[in-house]
């Protein structure tokens, strides 16, 4: 584990909490976080950020001079002290857009956020193609969900207590770019009948994320209704009449989509750091391709994206 | 802005338009009590200031130990020395947009400190949340809020393993000693590293040591002191220690005998001369003395313990053959082939290292019984490492049960309405997911034991010979350690015997302490007799119903003969609370079908053979909750340690 980098594109409220998990545990953080501070995390739970420049004045960037541009800038140094053993922590030198599939190769784990769907398809396809795990991860008010890909080649130790068994490999592995294709209906199980609501939901916010290159808010929820509705229509008809997608459902999404609360970060980013640790250690049966977890109820399960 | 119904964006956006105007308000206006700073408490502070919550309370007893920086994200290492919970406050206030507008107060008190934290005390929040490392402590936590009527979420962690359960005597639900638990320890790494009291506290201990000496990278032992750092503060040992990895390294055995001296007397000369000149031990119940230089001179010309043709792992060692074999290991380890990186308990160095050290900081310490090769393994393979994982699940689980109780106090107008029971739930985290996939169960929330005598105020069955136990016995071994009583006032056919606390007399019923229990007014305690136990600083009420009794069956494990405090105390007893097993699927969690108590917040978690050697017995009524929650062994869990 101690030689294990993770990149983290996009740190928010959630991906602070799994990168806090890990980087306590002695596992190297890189940041990929362009977007520009404080702005972009004025409402983000993210508290890997100082503390001194929380105190915004109406919500605007405070008016003194700024002394760091970028959320990745700002997180740096608190980063670098919530584990002075690991020394510094590395900035990634590109944007998003030009992370190059040799730059992302060198991680053994990629955790990314608010990440359009064509790049998350790029990055994580690089990313297993050189050995690596990508993790795709978000909440939405009181859901979380996280799609992952642990590569193909990907063997681990299943447990009977705390004996560890011959390595394995994964019963059924599905790529990320497989699992994003699914058509909505295929998304079930004996115990799903119907399709997960928190991967409902995450599938509609990434289509609607791809398209507009942007998460839906209240201002955009009438877009975010039609062209829901008309995705819908097209891949997956059956589910139409599902409530998860009537007006007021996906309204009330998109009212949600960039909520994010505390706790469920910090459930879901503890149950996704385990993950993470499991896929480095390749210990213990990794979730396989999707963590869901519902805030409401506080049930978390781990559930197969199957076309077939 | 921070107040809720803001237009603009705000760090509390999110929870407004997730939670609604309505909510966020209540959020921001409740009292909340945190019981505990650690790992889970650092946790719950951090996501009560970023999801709104203004007005909290901290009590804890603890100052910040440099072993406590890899979990409890609050710390920093210019924290250490300093109380937890007035840390965690101030670092938790900047966490906020506007911190005019917090409250957050540091208690840095015992929480068992009745003339503090009672029942009024409690009575002024709207809710409290646990994050303790003792039983003690949970169970007096759970005691004042069924009195105060504030309802309580209490948790626990176990390695990957952790619960969740909402606590209200109104909404008619299992309180925290509902359940009847096998024994589990937990002790705070402060207490390792600094102020051991028990043979298991020098265990963890060695096999810290172990890692340091051995380890692939020796900043991951908890005994790490980094003396590169511009303000470090020096450390007694580890030059020798380095030295001795560079010696091991180098495979030069003349350096690494020279080293491993200078390790024996850096441990348990230098340190500890040390840590006496800081005064640390200036309060403590025991002060530990330096290993005496002779032990270690006489140690070159002994005879390692295990080198001898009579050696039985059963043997107890010396302190100088305790220092004989120390050396001896770290010479075996510089020619041998292959050192285990870190400790196994089957890897016979690993265990004669950690046998031979714990046993030297025993000595140190006055702590007994010394161990042998044969029990200390057996110790030192139910240790279970605290995950800090773990601990982000189960705060995070606990705020969100804490807008469910907000809810329905919101809704109903009341603290709890009774109605608790329809708004939360019990729930349980899980490494490996069950049979239908999840990580985290949730089921409703249990019904109370019909025999607690906590919550139901049940008749509590006692068989013991009346006839060996005076008042004085009755009161330490029993009502105060069994039954978890602070002040009790013991009455006898309406006639009081014996009280304590504020304004009680209890020199005027001294006279009864060393009186055997039949000798006692009002007729005294014979078979039959019915005693009633109060304690108003918990407002609870008991009574016991005594059984005579001379014969005793023994287990297997017995080996004590003596019955004097022999005694049985049937129904519900005051412990632990539970790890629940989902209802809708087999746990297919690898840890067999038993699960231990999960009992701690941030530490380190020994699993013990409950009361094996005990005097006493316990039997359990398989009614009610208890036989709902089936326990899973986690003996020796095979988890990834992350310190």
């Amino acid at each position: 584990m101690s030689q294990a980098k993770v990149l983290y594109i996009h740190v928010t409220g959630l991906s602070a909490e799994i990168l806090k998990n890990l980087v306590l545990a002695g596992i190297r953080a890189v940041l990929c976080d362009p977007r520009p501070y404080p702005d972009a995390v004025v409402a983000s739970p993210n508290f890997l950020l100082p503390c001194a420049d929380r105190n915004f004045t109406d919500g605007q960037s405070n008016p003194k001079k700024q002394k760091y541009l970028t959320v990745a800038e700002a997180m740096q140094p608190v980063v670098e002290e919530l584990n002075p053993l690991l020394g510094s922590c590395e900035i990634s030198p590109t944007s998003v857009d030009e992370l190059s599939d040799k730059y992302v190769s060198q991680f053994s784990i990629v955790i990314a956020s608010q990440l359009p769907k064509t790049d998350a398809r790029r990055i994580a396809k690089a990313t297993t193609n050189a050995g690596g795990k990508f993790f795709l991860a978000d909440t939405f008010g009181m859901m979380g969900a996280c799609a992952l890909d642990l590569g193909s080649k990907h063997i681990y130790r299943p447990e009977i207590g705390k004996t560890l068994l011959d390595p394995t490999p994964l019963r059924r592995y599905i790529s990320l770019d497989e699992v994003l294709d699914c058509p909505l209906d295929h998304a079930t199980n004996r115990f799903h009948k119907t399709p997960p609501p928190a991967w409902v939901q995450y599938r509609c916010l990434l289509e609607y994320g791809d398209k507009n290159k942007s998460w839906p808010s209240e201002l955009s929820a009438e877009v975010f209704f039609e062209q829901t509705r008309s995705w819908i229509k097209e891949t997956a008809p059956s589910l139409l009449e599902n409530e998860l997608l009537s007006e007021t459902s996906l309204r009330a999404l998109a009212k949600v989509a960039t909520s994010e609360v505390a706790p469920v970060c910090s459930v879901l980013g503890g149950i996704i750091g385990n993950e993470v640790i499991k896929a480095i250690s390749g210990k213990g049966e990794p979730a396989n391709n999707a963590v869901l977890f519902d805030g409401t109820t506080c049930k978390a399960w781990g559930f197969l994206v199957d076309p077939l | 802005m921070t107040t809720a119904s803001s237009s603009v964006p705000h760090l509390l956006s999110g929870m407004e338009a997730t939670l609604g105007t309505n909510m966020l308000t209540k959020i921001q206006s409740s009292k909340i009590l945190l019981v505990g700073a650690g790992g889970i408490g650092c946790e719950l502070l951090k996501n009560l200031a970023l999801t709104g919550f203004r007005h909290v309370q901290v009590i804890d007893l603890d100052t910040i130990d440099v072993s406590n920086l890899n979990r409890q994200l609050l710390f920093r290492s210019q924290h250490v020395g300093m109380p937890k919970c007035t840390v965690a406050c101030q670092v938790a206030t900047q966490m906020v947009q506007d911190p005019s507008l917090v409250s957050y107060t540091a208690h840095h008190g015992n929480v068992c400190d009745n003339d503090t934290f009672n029942v009024q005390f409690v009575q002024q929040f709207d809710l409290t949340l646990n994050a303790l490392d003792n039983v003690v402590a949970r169970r007096r936590v759970n005691r004042l809020c069924l009195a105060a009527g504030v309802p309580l979420i209490e948790a626990g962690t176990t390695g990957y393993l952790g619960q969740v359960n909402v606590i209200d005597k109104e909404s008619d639900v299992a309180c925290y000693e509902c359940q009847t638990q096998e024994t589990q320890k937990v002790y705070p790494i402060c207490t390792i590293r600094s102020t051991p009291s028990m043979p298991v506290h020098t265990i963890v201990w060695a096999k810290e040591l172990y890692k340091l000496l051995f380890g692939d990278k020796v900043e991951e032992s908890m005994l790490f002191e980094d003396t590169t750092a511009p303000d470090a503060e020096p450390s007694t040992y580890m030059s020798a220690v380095l030295s001795f990895r560079r010696a091991r390294a180098a495979r030069d055995s003349d350096v690494v005998r020279t080293a491993a001296g200078e390790v024996v007397t850096k441990l348990f000369v230098d340190e500890i001369q040390k840590q006496l000149d800081m005064g640390r031990y200036k309060t403590a119940r025991k002060t530990p003395a330096v290993l005496p230089t002779s032990v270690i001179v006489d140690a070159t010309t002994t005879v390692p313990p295990t080198a001898k043709p009579s050696y039985r792992t059963t043997d107890l060692w010396t302190p100088t053959e305790c220092v004989a074999e120390f050396i001896a290991c770290l010479e075996n380890a510089a020619t041998a082939a292959t050192v285990l990186p870190s400790f196994d308990k089957d890897d016979t160095l690993a265990m004669r290292l950690v046998t031979a050290s714990s046993n030297l900081r025993s000595f140190v310490f006055e702590i007994e019984p010394l161990q042998s090769f044969y029990s200390a393994k057996g110790i030192a393979g139910n240790i279970i490492p605290a995950i800090a994982t773990t601990n982000a699940i189960a705060a995070g689980l606990q705020i969100l049960q804490a807008f469910q109780v907000l809810r329905a106090q919101l809704e109903t107008g009341t603290k709890s309405a009774g109605k608790l029971g329809e708004y939360c739930s019990y729930i349980n985290c899980l490494r490996n997911s069950t049979r239908n996939g999840l990580f985290l169960t949730a089921s409703n929330l249990e019904k109370p034991n019909p025999r607690c005598f906590v919550c139901r105020n049940a008749t509590v069955p006692l068989a013991l010979n009346v006839n060996n136990w005076t008042l004085q016995d009755l009161l330490q071994k029993l009502i105060k350690k069994d039954l978890g009583f602070e002040e009790p006032t013991i009455t006898l056919d309406g006639d009081i015997v014996w009280e304590e606390g504020s304004d009680a007399d209890s020199e005027a019923f001294a006279v009864n302490l060393p009186k055997l229990l039949p000798q006692l007014p009002c007729g005294g305690i014979q078979h039959g007799t019915v005693l009633r136990i109060e304690d108003f600083s918990q407002d609870l009420t008991v009574d016991v119903a005594v059984t005579h009794q001379t014969v005793w069956e023994r287990g297997d494990e017995e080996d004590d003969d003596d019955d004097t405090y022999q005694y049985v105390l049937k129904g519900s007893k005051p412990t632990a609370s539970a790890l629940h097993v989902p209802s809708n699927g087999a746990l297919n969690n690898g840890v067999g079908t038993k699960v231990e108590e999960a009992e701690d917040d941030d530490d380190i978690v020994v699993v013990m053979a409950a009361d094996a050697k005990g005097k006493r017995n316990r039997e359990t009524n398989g009614d009610g909750p208890v036989n709902k929650r089936q326990k899973m062994s986690i003996l020796e869990a095979d988890v990834i340690e992350i310190s």
